[in-house]
C-alpha cells in the first residue's frame, strides 16, 4: 500500500468533508483580505473622495447607494465590516471544527487498523521488533499525521491562497510596488525552509539525548535495590548528571539556533515591510499611489510575510509527516497471520512430530533438528533439558506461533498446516513461563478467554492453581487491578493466575512451559496434587527443569541442543547413562540423604 | 506482598499559593536571569507598540507630502535601527530564556534524582517506577518551560497594553475608549474558553494515555494474546478506547472552533466602530489618515495580550500540577536516616568520610526486634538471634514467614520498629548506612544488570577494581569461561536489563559483582528456579567460594545450599521454630524433616491410591 492510498483508505467518506474544508479555507482567505480593501476604500474614496479604481469596491459603492450616501452614513460601512467579519469567523469556525472531525476520524481508523493488524502479525515479528519502538510508532507517528490533518494541511492552502489573492490585488494596484513587495517572499520562505531542515538534526540529537537520559533514570529506578546494596548512590548520581548535562547542553544549543532563526527572520520580515513602506511613501509623494492603497500594501505585506515564513516550517514538517506515514504503512504492509481459514477437526488424539526442524531464519543454525515425537492421547509427558535447548520452541510450533522449516506436525492425524489457527490455539492451552497479565482486574484476566464463564468455574481453577486464597487476601479480592496502576503481583503469583486462566479454557491439550519456576517447592507440590485430576482428562506437556516434576510422567523426552537425546519413563531413564541420570543424581542426592 | 500505590490527587483547579511559594524558592538561583528576561520583554513590548506608530508617521508626515527628504531619511534610518535592535534583543532573549529553561530543569532533576537515591526501600515498594520517571522527565520539563517562557510573556503583554494605551489616549481619547470598551467582554469570553479547553485537554490526555497503554499491552502481550486467542476481544476493547478518544478530541476541537472565532469576532467589532466613528473624525478633518490607520492596527494588536494571558493562565495551571508532583517527590522523606552525629562522623552517601569506616568482623545480633511493613501487620515480634562471624546461615520457611525480612533488616533496607540490631556489638544505627552497605555483598533473587558491558556490570561491585581483579572475580564464580565465549568477551553489551544473557548468566555476573566488592557480610536471596541443573551446580560452586570465611545469610531454596550451611534456621510466622545443622534438624523430625521428605511421602501416597501420579 502506498502512503496516499493509506490516507485515502482511512479517510473513507470523510475525504469529501476534507475537500469542503479546503474550499472553505480558500474562501476564508479571500474574504479575510477584503477588510483591508474596505479600509482603503473608506480612506481613499469615501473620505478622500477620489475616483474608485477597484471594480469590486465600485460595485460595493453602487449597491450601498453611492459614495456620497456612504460618507453621510458611515455606519453603513461598519455594518458591511461586521458582515465580513461574521462570514470570516463562521468560515474559520467551520474549518476548525471540521478539521477536528476529519483528523480525529482519520487517526481513529488508523489506530484501529494498526492495532488489529499488530494483533495478527506473526509471533516472529513481535520477537524481532523492539516493543518500545513499535509503541513509539503507534503513538508519536500517528500523532504526527493527526497534527498535519488537524491544521497544517489547510494552513498550506490558506497561506498559498492568501499570497496569490493578495499579490494579484497588489499587482492590479501598482506593478512596480508589487514587485518590491514580492521580493522578500521567496527569501523568507527559503530561509525558513532550509533552516528547519538543518535544525532537524539538532532536534533529533536532543530527542536522543532525552531518551538516553530517561533510560538512565528508568534503569536506576528499577535497579535501585542493587544500587543501595552496593552503596553506589553517588556513582549513580554522577552517571545521571552526565546524561542530564548532555541533554541540557544539546537542547540549549537547539534553542540558540531557534533563537537566531526567530530573531533574524523577524528582522527580515520587518525589512520586507520597511521596503514597501519606503517605496510606498515615494509612490504616494509622486502621486502614483493613493494613501488608501498605500495602507493596502502595508497591511497585505504584513498579512503575507509571516504566514509565508510559517509555510517554510510547515513544509519541513511535511517532510517529517511523510517519514512517519512511511513507518506506519510499513507496519500495515507486513503480512499478518491467517487466523481464520483452515479445517476445524476433532483435536482429541495423538500428537506427532515427524522429522521436524526449525530455524529462526534461513541461514541460521537449526534450533530444533529432526524431531520425531509421539504423544498419545491423554498422556502426560515431560520435556526436560538445559536452558536454550529448544524446549519452548517445540511447543511454540505446536500452537503454530512458529512454523517448522522442515517436517510436519500432526494432531489426531490432521496436519497442523491445514488447521485453522484460531481453532488450534483455542484447543491448545499454554501457560507461559513469564505470563503477561493485562492491567485490569484479576477477575477479568481470568475471564478473558471465556467472558461468559460461571464464576464458580473460576474459583475452581484458582483453587487448583493455589492462588484463590492469595487473591481473597487482597483488599478488593478478585476485583483487584493488577499492574502498575494497582497491585504488583510476584512472579509466582502471576504464574499461578496464568495457570488458572488457562485451566478455565478446558482445552484437550494443556502445556506448561516451565510455568511453576517462580513458585516455591511447597506450593509447587500443592498445585501438582490438585492438577492430577485435570491431567487425567487431557493430553499434557510439561516443560520443566525439576526431576520431581517429570518423574511421574508417562514419557519423558530429554532435549539437548535441539535434539531429542533420550526418551522413556523415569525408571528407564535413570538406568541409562545420559543427561537425565546426571540431573536426577544432582537433584535427588541430597534428598536421599534426608530420607 | 501486595502493595498498592495510591497517587495523591493533583488535579487541583484553583491557584495554590503554597505550591508557587515553594516553586519560587526552588527558582531562586535564576532570579537574576529572570530579571533580565523581564527587562528584555518590556523593551520588546515597547518596540511592538512603536511599529504602528512609525507607520502612522510614514502616512501622516511623509506620504501626505509634508515631511522633507532629509526628515524622511532620518525616519528610514531610525526605522532600520529599530529593526536591528529588535533582532538583537530577540536573539539575546532566546539565549537567556533557553538558559533559564535548561538550567532550571537540570537543577531540579539533580535535586530530584539525589532525593530518589536516598529514599528507602519502603518508598520503592509502593511507588511505581513509571510514575517517578514521569516526574523527572515530563513534569520537570513542563515546569521549566512555563517558568522560562510563558511567565515572562506576562512581562510583554502588560507593558504592551500600557504603552499602546498611552499612545492611543494621547492621540485620540474617543477612539482609544472604543478600543477599551470590549476589553472586559473579551477577557471574560477568553477566560471561559480557557477553562473549557483546559477541561477538554485533560479529557484528551486521559484518553490518549489509555490508548498508549492499550498499544503497549497489545504489543508486549502479543504472545499471550495469540496463545489465548484474544485478538478479537482485545480489538473490541481497543475500539472503545479510540472511540472515546475521537469523542473527547472532537469536543475539544469544537470548543476551540467556537470560542476562537468568537473572540476574533468580538475584537473585530472594534474595527467596525473605528471605521464608523474614526472615519467620521477623519472626514471632518479632526484626525489624519495615518492616525486612523494607526488605530486600526492598535485595535488588532491591543487584544493580543488578553488572548495570550488567558493561555498563560492555562499553562500555569498545568505547571502547577507538575510543580505539586515534583514538590511531593522532593518532600518525600527517607524512612531510614542517619542521625546528625552519625553524619558528622561518617558523612552522607554522597559525601562519605570513608577514612572513618571501621572494618566489620561479622557478628550480628537481633535484640528483641519487632518489625512491621504495614502498621498492624507484625512480621517479627520480639525477635532475637545471634549470628557468629564467618558462619553461613540458611533461612528456610514458607513465603511470608519473615525470612526475607530478617535479611532486609540486616542490610538496613528497613530498620527495626523496636529493639535493636547489633553488628559487632554496636547498634548499627550508630554507624552510617553507607558504612554498612560498603561492606555488604548482596545478590538478589532476580539478578539485575544495568545496560552497558559485562565489565561495567561486574565493576559496579568496586569501582576502582582493575581489569585483572574483575577477571579474578569472574573466574572465582565460574563466569569467566562463558564470558570469554562471547565475541567481545568482557566488552559484550548485555542489552537492556541484561536481555542478551540467560538468567543463569545474569546470576553469575551478579555473583561476580558481589565477589569483587569483597564484602564482610554476604547476603543471598536465592532464586527459586529458572536455572537448569547444570548451571545450578556451577552456581552452587560459586556460592561456596564466595561464602568462605564470611558471615553469610542465604534465603535458601536449593537443597544443596541448605545442607551445606553451618546453621539452618526454620522460620515460621516470624519465629525461629527450628535451629541447628542439617543432621540435628533431621534428627528432630520436625518441620525441616517434613519439608524435605514431602516429596517422598507424596510418592508413597499415590502408590497406595493406585493409578498414575502426574507430577508437575
Amino acid at each position: 500500500m502506498s502512503r496516499l492510498s493509506f490516507i485515502n483508505k482511512h479517510l473513507g467518506k470523510y475525504r469529501y468533508l476534507l475537500l469542503s474544508i479546503i474550499i472553505a479555507t480558500i474562501i476564508y482567505a479571500g474574504i479575510n483580505l477584503l477588510s483591508s480593501l474596505i479600509f482603503s476604500f473608506v480612506i481613499d474614496n469615501v473620505i478622500g473622495n477620489s475616483a474608485i479604481e477597484n471594480p469590486l469596491m465600485a460595485f460595493l459603492a453602487s449597491i450601498l447607494g453611492g459614495v456620497d450616501n456612504i460618507r453621510n452614513n458611515l455606519w453603513i460601512m461598519a455594518i458591511v465590516l461586521v458582515i465580513v467579519y461574521i462570514c470570516v469567523n463562521l468560515l474559520m469556525s467551520y474549518r476548525q471544527r471540521m478539521q477536528g472531525v476529519v483528523s480525529e476520524k482519520l487517526v481513529e481508523n488508523i489506530r484501529n487498523d494498526l492495532y488489529s493488524h499488530l494483533q495478527i502479525l506473526p509471533y516472529a515479528y513481535h520477537v524481532k521488533t523492539k516493543s518500545g519502538e513499535l509503541i513509539q510508532k503507534c503513538t508519536s507517528d500517528v500523532d504526527m499525521v493527526r497534527r498535519f490533518f488537524a491544521g497544517q494541511l489547510c494552513e498550506i492552502f490558506y497561506i498559498v491562497a492568501t499570497a496569490i489573492i493578495a499579490l494579484s490585488v497588489l499587482y492590479s494596484i501598482n506593478l512596480r510596488l508589487a514587485l518590491i513587495a514580492s521580493v522578500s517572499l521567496p527569501i523568507i520562505f527559503l530561509y525558513s525552509y532550509f533552516f528547519f531542515k538543518q535544525v532537524q538534526k539538532q532536534f533529533l540529537l536532543s530527542d536522543e539525548a532525552e531518551a538516553f537520559m530517561s533510560d538512565v533514570i528508568q534503569e536506576s529506578l528499577s535497579g535501585i535495590r542493587v544500587i543501595k546494596a552496593f552503596n553506589r548512590e553517588k556513582y549513580e548520581v554522577q552517571r545521571f548528571l552526565n546524561t542530564s548535562k548532555k541533554y541540557s547542553d544539546i537542547t540549549y544549543k537547539m534553542i540558540q539556533y531557534l533563537g537566531s532563526y526567530w530573531s533574524s527572520s523577524y528582522a527580515i520580515c520587518l525589512l520586507g515591510i520597511l521596503s514597501v513602506v519606503v517605496a510606498g511613501i515615494f509612490a504616494v509623494r509622486s502621486g502614483e499611489l493613493t494613501i488608501g492603497n498605500f495602507t493596502v500594501f502595508v497591511s497585505y505585506q504584513t498579512m503575507i510575510l509571516y504566514p509565508i515564513r510559517q509555510l517554510g516550517r510547515i513544509m519541513t514538517d511535511f517532510g517529517k509527516v511523510t517519514v512517519s506515514l512511511k513507518r506506519l504503512v510499513d507496519i500495515i504492509n507486513e503480512e499478518g497471520e491467517d487466523l481464520i481459514s483452515g479445517e476445524k477437526p476433532d483435536l482429541l488424539g495423538d500428537i506427532e512430530f515427524k522429522n521436524v526442524s526449525f530455524s529462526y531464519d534461513e541461514d541460521h543454525v537449526d534450533v530444533l533438528k529432526d524431531i520425531d515425537l509421539l504423544i498419545k492421547e491423554n498422556q502426560t509427558v515431560a520435556l526436560i533439558g538445559p536452558t536454550g535447548s529448544g524446549k519452548s520452541t517445540l511447543i511454540y510450533l505446536l500452537s503454530r506461533l512458529y512454523e517448522p522449516s522442515k517436517g510436519d506436525i500432526y494432531i489426531n492425524h490432521h496436519n497442523l498446516k491445514d488447521i485453522n489457527k484460531n481453532y488450534l490455539r483455542e484447543n491448545v492451552g499454554i501457560v507461559l513461563q513469564e505470563p503477561f497479565l493485562f492491567s485490569r482486574t484479576i477477575m477479568s484476566n481470568l475471564k478473558i478467554s471465556r467472558p461468559d464463564i460461571d464464576e464458580n468455574e473460576i474459583y475452581d481453577a484458582t483453587s487448583i492453581a493455589a492462588v484463590h486464597d492469595v487473591i481473597k487476601e487482597f483488599d478488593q479480592g478478585y476485583d483487584t487491578i493488577v499492574g502498575e496502576k494497582g497491585v504488583t503481583l510476584s512472579g509466582g503469583q502471576k504464574q499461578r493466575v496464568a495457570i488458572a486462566r488457562t485451566l478455565v479454557k478446558k482445552t484437550p491439550i494443556l502445556i506448561f512451559d516451565d510455568s511453576l519456576s517462580a513458585v516455591d517447592t511447597q506450593t509447587d507440590a500443592k498445585i501438582r496434587k490438585s492438577l492430577k485430576e485435570v491431567f487425567n482428562k487431557c493430553t499434557t506437556i510439561i516443560i520443566t527443569q525439576r526431576v520431581a516434576s517429570a518423574k511421574d510422567c508417562d514419557n519423558i523426552f530429554v532435549i539437548e541442543d535441539g535434539r531429542i537425546t533420550q526418551s522413556g519413563t523415569h525408571k528407564e531413564l535413570i538406568q541409562k547413562e545420559g543427561l537425565y541420570k546426571r540431573i536426577n543424581e544432582l537433584q535427588t542426592n541430597t534428598e536421599s540423604e534426608v530420607i | 506482598m501486595a502493595n498498592k500505590f495510591e497517587e495523591k490527587d493533583f488535579s487541583n483547579e484553583g491557584l495554590n499559593l503554597g505550591v508557587w511559594k515553594k516553586i519560587a524558592g526552588l527558582f531562586k538561583p535564576f532570579y537574576k536571569k529572570l530579571a533580565v528576561l523581564i527587562v528584555l520583554q518590556i523593551v520588546i513590548a515597547f518596540s511592538d507598540v512603536l511599529m504602528p506608530y512609525l507607520n502612522k508617521i510614514s502616512i501622516d508626515n511623509f506620504a501626505s507630502g509634508n515631511g522633507s527628504d532629509e526628515e524622511l531619511m532620518t525616519f528610514i534610518i531610525i526605522y532600520l535601527l529599530i529593526i536591528v535592535l529588535i533582532g538583537i534583543i530577540n536573539f539575546i532573549y532566546f539565549r537567556v530564556a533557553g538558559k533559564v529553561e535548561m538550567g532550571f530543569a537540570y537543577y531540579l532533576r539533580e535535586k530530584c534524582f539525589k532525593r530518589l537515591q536516598s529514599l528507602s526501600f519502603s518508598y520503592y515498594d509502593v511507588t511505581p517506577t513509571g510514575w517517578l520517571l514521569a516526574r523527572l522527565t515530563s513534569d520537570i520539563a513542563r515546569l521549566a518551560e512555563v517558568l522560562a517562557w510563558s511567565m515572562v510573556d506576562l512581562a510583554w503583554g502588560i507593558p504592551l497594553m500600557i504603552f499602546s494605551g498611552i499612545i492611543m489616549f494621547s492621540t485620540n481619547a474617543v477612539l482609544a475608549l472604543l478600543i477599551l470598551i470590549v476589553v472586559p467582554l473579551l477577557a471574560y469570553v477568553s477566560y471561559i474558553m480557557q477553562k473549557l479547553s483546559l477541561k477538554a485537554y485533560r479529557g484528551v490526555r486521559k484518553a490518549n494515555s489509555k490508548i498508549t497503554n492499550s498499544f503497549s499491552e497489545g504489543i508486549n502481550g502479543a504472545r499471550t494474546t495469540k496463545t489465548l486467542v484474544l485478538e478479537e476481544y482485545n480489538y473490541a476493547d481497543f475500539k472503545e478506547d479510540t472511540k472515546e478518544m475521537y469523542n473527547v478530541s472532537v469536543k475539544a476541537a469544537k470548543i476551540g472552533g467556537t470560542f476562537r472565532p468568537l473572540v476574533n469576532f468580538i475584537s473585530s467589532l472594534t474595527l467596525a466602530l473605528i471605521i464608523w466613528i474614526g472615519g467620521g473624525l477623519a472626514n471632518s478633518g479632526i484626525i489624519g489618515f495615518g492616525t486612523l490607520m494607526m488605530f486600526i492596527q492598535y485595535a488588532q494588536q491591543f487584544y493580543e495580550p488578553i488572548r495570550s494571558i488567558s493561555m498563560i493562565m492555562t499553562d500555569f495551571q498545568i505547571a502547577q500540577a507538575s510543580g505539586e508532583r515534583i514538590i511531593y517527590l522532593l518532600e518525600s522523606e527517607p524512612s531510614i536516616n542517619d542521625t546528625p552525629e552519625v553524619i558528622a562522623k561518617y558523612g552522607t552517601i554522597f559525601e562519605p568520610k570513608t577514612q572513618n569506616y571501621e572494618a566489620i568482623k561479622g557478628d550480628i545480633s537481633f535484640k528483641n526486634v519487632t518489625f512491621e511493613y504495614i502498621k498492624g501487620e507484625t512480621i517479627l515480634k520480639d525477635f532475637s538471634l545471634d549470628i557468629k562471624s564467618g558462619q553461613t546461615i540458611a533461612l528456610v520457611g514458607e513465603t511470608g514467614s519473615g525470612k526475607s525480612t530478617i535479611v532486609n533488616l540486616i542490610c538496613r533496607f528497613y530498620e527495626p520498629c523496636s529493639g535493636e540490631l547489633l553488628i559487632d556489638g554496636i547498634d548499627y544505627r550508630k554507624r552510617s548506612i553507607g558504612w554498612l552497605h560498603s561492606k555488604l555483598g548482596y545478590v538478589l533473587q532476580a539478578p539485575h544488570l544495568f545496560s552497558g558491558t559485562i565489565m561495567d556490570n561486574v565493576r559496579l561491585g568496586r569501582l576502582d577494581a582493575s581489569d585483572e581483579e574483575v577477571y579474578e572475580a569472574c573466574k572465582l564464580v565460574n563466569a569467566h569461561d562463558f564470558i570469554m565465549k562471547f565475541e567481545d568477551g568482557y566488552n559484550t553489551d548485555v542489552g537492556e536489563g541484561g536481555s542478551r544473557l540467560s538468567t543463569g548468566q545474569k546470576q553469575l555476573i551478579s555473583f561476580a559483582r558481589a565477589v569483587l566488592a569483597n564484602p564482610s557480610i554476604f547476603v543471598l536471596d536465592e532464586a527459586t528456579s529458572s536455572i537448569d541443573t547444570e548451571t545450578e551446580r556451577i552456581i552452587q560452586f560459586a556460592i561456596e567460594n564466595i561464602m568462605k570465611d564470611k558471615t553469610s545469610l542465604v534465603v535458601a531454596h536449593r537443597l544443596s545450599t541448605i545442607v551445606n550451611a553451618d546453621r539452618i534456621l526454620v522460620i515460621q510466622k516470624g519465629q525461629i521454630v527450628e535451629d541447628g545443622t542439617h543432621e540435628t534438624l533431621i534428627a528432630l523430625k520436625g518441620y525441616y524433616y517434613r519439608l524435605y521428605t514431602n516429596q517422598f511421602n507424596e510418592e508413597q501416597n499415590s502408590k497406595l491410591m493406585g493409578g498414575y501420579d502426574y507430577g508437575l
